[in-house]
């Protein structure tokens, strides 16, 4: 670089860049939101924002990471690689969006820290399926935020071009950490065989994709091995007649690429890595006397490997001489900007190089150029379409919940706590004395049980007030801090019942979220939100299904009759067997058995 | 790892980006044309552009501000090694991803179903299940739910077919049919045949005229009422 940096360096090609990647992102966000609130219209909005941003944020990752290949396989891509960073920061926000929202949902408001939750608090996992995948998601983004800040030439400026590019060789890392964060996650608690089809493909692209473009490299490189001549210092690099017109050969000296330029009847040899991000300058072509890069159009004198002023870059330089009709070139390099007089030959030139090559800052490509982008662009964003369609199609059905989020109603009954606080309320009407009343368990606001705000009302009509939480008959108020009231309320005490002794398999949860505070509230994409919320308090229940559609839910005590939260905080999540005394307290079931003999059904 | 670990490299990573934050002010206010020439007249978007990545690397730039790094600009011959690390890797994750990723999904847990389950605690005292064909089936409608109303002359049963759940949602009967106005409190007489859900509950039918009051108990609010004579399907 020589002038003064800009947050962005636009140019026209920049801003159509830009305006189709943001296109084809509200496009992808638009299709996956419709589809959800049409297939999946109890999914709660946090859910909707959540799997829009991450699915989206997947997608991209996976344009991002085969833009690369796809250019060294075919150069008419190089369009799509002009202005990659873009599309990477992109990337990186919708990831950021997902995360941050996921992190605020599912870890604060808890008895743990924020990051202990999200790093520790998923403890007691069993087998490598069971492996936290939030952690994971988590170093994925923390990678991918270095690179979306280190995306300015200032940093590749300043770091090296070296140390940039490993430093974003990082990319790899963050996306096998991605796929595992979805195959640990999303795709544990949503089963169908077309997510894992469809995530699986991707995978299979974007490996096949970086392990063919790396082959076709190594025999490309094999190929223009130059070969040893009579004096040690010049290897032989070729015919004359294949090096094209205003283009270049590329060979391997030492393992390194030297790019011999033939222009202007003259020859001179240059490093093939551009200073900028490492772009071939052997694919390049000389414009105006200067060799251009055909990755993002960095310019360098053939003669001396130097920019045009007021840029600075230069680049390693080699002599080179003709003998007979064949090139050689010297085996050492010289330091970079070194003046090497060109080779002049005689020979007219029997190809030309491709006169359309792509630069990004000119304002337009050439025609073929332009239509082979547009088909691409466009290709690219019907396999993205076609992604999303699935991911937002075939997630597992969700339940009938809901949470009155900021609706705050009064409330008048009996305080209860044993083993969890709720408040009894009257049935008005005639009624039959075993189901003259409704429980409501309570909870206080965030990932807290209402154990310390009710103690001094236990046995007492209050008044209250709260948010209703309630799916599937299981009604739940979230209290409003300071709202209980000694009130003049009489309710008739229920009486236990025993329905005997049951074994029963399914799985422990928290039951605020599950109850509709959040939708899904269960399962592994829901297990460390779930740990939290039992860890304070709030009461956890054994959600149970008998495969034709009749579901279950059972407060958990042990055979005290005590609550079990501590103890069952390893469990939580994963598939379990519990034998124990079932009972009915109103309309309340209530299973009594020892948190030591619960089961853990992993494979 | 304990959560006090955790915490504990929070507050260190919260007092790395604040010295980074601190660096960024440094350098963008008066050093930055030492580090690079061209960063020295810039304008305020690149050095907002610049902080996230100045507040993540600044020990990178301080020791290249203080002349211990490597120079910016010095020739190297790096592309070879790269392009076999690029190999490398993409080889490794060819490999290695697919293992994982294989090892994840068929380690997955299927849902555990439960053979015999408690009875549903909610519904007491029902009457047998209406046959699927048998009553005349009316409609009662609320502004966003609905529900079926099945009568034969000893049982009525109702489910709701469509709209928002409702919490704590409880079916009366009032032997007093009133046509024409709408409830705004549960008549006292009203009597409780049970809880209403989206799976059909039958109960036996009062005699007489009366009405089917859906009472939402957790709203506290009379939901919707369908006025019935003792004929089955007379509907005033």
């Amino acid at each position: 670089m020589g002038h003064a940096y800009q947050a962005v360096g636009w140019s026209r090609q920049k801003r159509v860049y830009d305006l189709a990647l943001a296109g084809g992102i509200l496009l992808c966000l638009a299709v996956f939101g419709a589809l959800m609130l049409w297939m999946r219209p109890d999914a709660t909005a946090e859910t909707l924002i959540i799997r829009s941003f991450g699915a989206t944020a997947l997608v991209l990752l996976h344009v991002v990471l085969s833009i690369g290949p796809l250019c060294r396989i075919n150069p008419r891509f190089l369009p799509l690689l002009y202005n990659r960073r873009h599309m990477g920061v992109a990337m990186f926000v919708l990831a950021l969006g997902h995360g941050a929202l996921s992190f605020i949902l599912f870890h604060t408001l808890g008895v743990l820290s924020p990051f202990a939750s999200l790093f520790a608090g998923d403890t007691g996992s069993v087998g490598f399926a069971g492996t936290p995948f939030q952690p994971l998601g988590a170093i994925a983004l923390g990678i991918l935020f270095v690179m979306a800040a280190t995306s300015h030439d200032f940093w590749l400026r300043n770091l090296t071009p070296r140390v940039w590019k490993t430093l974003h060789m990082l990319v790899y890392a963050a996306y096998a950490l991605v796929v595992m964060h979805v195959a640990l996650g999303f795709l544990q608690s949503d089963t169908s065989p077309l997510l894992v089809v469809v995530v699986a493909l991707g995978m299979a692209w974007i490996t096949g994709l970086h392990v063919y473009a790396a082959s076709r490299e190594r025999k490309a490189d094999q190929t223009a091995k130059t070969g040893p001549v009579t004096d040690a210092q010049w290897l032989d690099a070729g015919a004359l007649d294949v090096i094209p017109d205003n283009g270049a050969r590329t060979v391997t000296v030492g393992g390194e690429r030297v790019a011999i330029f033939r222009y202007d009847s003259k020859l001179s040899a240059v490093a093939s890595v551009c200073r900028h991000q490492g772009g071939p300058l052997g694919e390049g072509r000389v414009v105006d006397g200067c060799i251009v890069c055909p990755w993002h159009g960095y310019q360098y004198r053939p003669a001396d490997g130097c920019s045009p002023a007021p840029f600075t870059e230069k680049v390693a330089t080699y002599r080179v001489r003709v003998v007979g009709d064949r090139v050689q070139v010297c085996a050492e390099a010289l330091p970079a900007g070194t003046f090497v007089e060109p080779t002049h030959t005689a020979r007219a030139p029997v190809v030309c190089a491709d006169e359309e090559l792509y630069v990004g800052y000119q304002p337009r490509s050439a025609p073929r150029q332009a239509r082979f982008t547009l088909i691409a662009a466009l290709a690219t964003t019907a396999s993205a379409l076609l992604a999303v369609t699935v991911l937002a199609s075939y997630q597992r059905e969700l339940k009938d919940s809901r949470f009155e989020f900021g609706v705050e109603r009064e409330f008048r009954g009996v305080i209860e706590d044993a083993p969890y606080p709720l408040l009894r309320v009257a049935r008005p009407g005639t009624v039959a004395s075993q189901q003259s009343t409704s429980a409501y368990m309570l909870v206080a606001q965030g990932k807290f049980g209402a154990d310390e705000t009710v103690k001094q009302f236990v046995g007492k009509g209050v008044s209250l007030r709260g948010s209703l939480v309630h799916q599937g008959g299981r009604t739940m108020i979230e209290l409003v801090p300071d709202s209980l009231q000694v009130a003049e309320v009489h309710v008739e005490r229920p009486t236990s019942e025993s329905l005997g002794e049951f074994t029963l398999r399914g799985e422990i949860v928290d039951s605020k979220c599950h109850l509709g505070v959040m939708n899904p509230g269960e399962r592994r994409t829901h297990r460390a939100c779930a740990k939290l919320c039992i860890r304070g308090k709030i009461p956890p229940i054994l959600w149970v299904e008998d495969g034709q559609g009749a579901v279950r839910r059972l407060l958990l005590v042990d055979t005290q009759g005590q609550a079990v939260n501590e103890r069952v905080i390893d469990l939580v999540g994963d598939p379990v067997e519990i034998t124990g005394m079932v009972e009915r307290v109103d309309d309340l079931l209530i299973l009594k058995a020892d948190p030591a003999t619960y089961q853990r059904l992993v494979k | 790892m304990g959560a006090e670990v955790i915490d504990g490299l929070v507050y260190a990573l919260a007092g790395y980006l604040a010295c980074g934050l601190v660096f960024w002010i440094a350098l963008v206010g008066k050093h930055a044309g030492r580090l690079d020439p061209d960063a020295r007249q810039t304008t305020l978007g690149f050095k907002l552009v610049i902080l996230p990545g100045v507040m993540a690397l600044w020990p990178v730039l301080l020791r290249s501000l203080l002349g211990g790094g490597e120079p910016a600009m010095a020739a190297q011959l790096w592309g070879a090694r790269w392009r076999r690390w690029h190999g490398h890797t993409a080889l490794l994750l060819a490999v290695g991803l697919p293992i994982g990723f294989a090892w994840a999904i068929t380690g997955r847990d299927p849902m555990p179903v439960s053979a015999s389950l408690p009875a549903d605690p909610r519904f007491r005292q029902i009457a047998l299940p209406l046959p699927a064909d048998a009553g005349q089936a009316l409609a009662l409608q609320a502004a966003d739910a609905m529900w079926q109303v099945r009568l034969t002359d000893d049982r009525i049963a109702i489910v709701q077919t469509e709209g928002e759940p409702r919490p704590d949602l409880l079916a009366y009967w009032a032997s007093q049919a009133q046509t024409g106005t709408a409830l705004e409190e549960l008549p006292q007489d009203a009597r409780l045949l049970g809880p209403v859900a989206r799976e059909e509950r039958t109960w036996a039918r009062p005699e007489g005229d009366g009405m089917v009051i859906l009472f939402g108990l957790a709203h506290g609010e009379v939901v919707a009422q369908l006025a019935l004579t003792q004929q089955p399907g007379e509907v005033r």
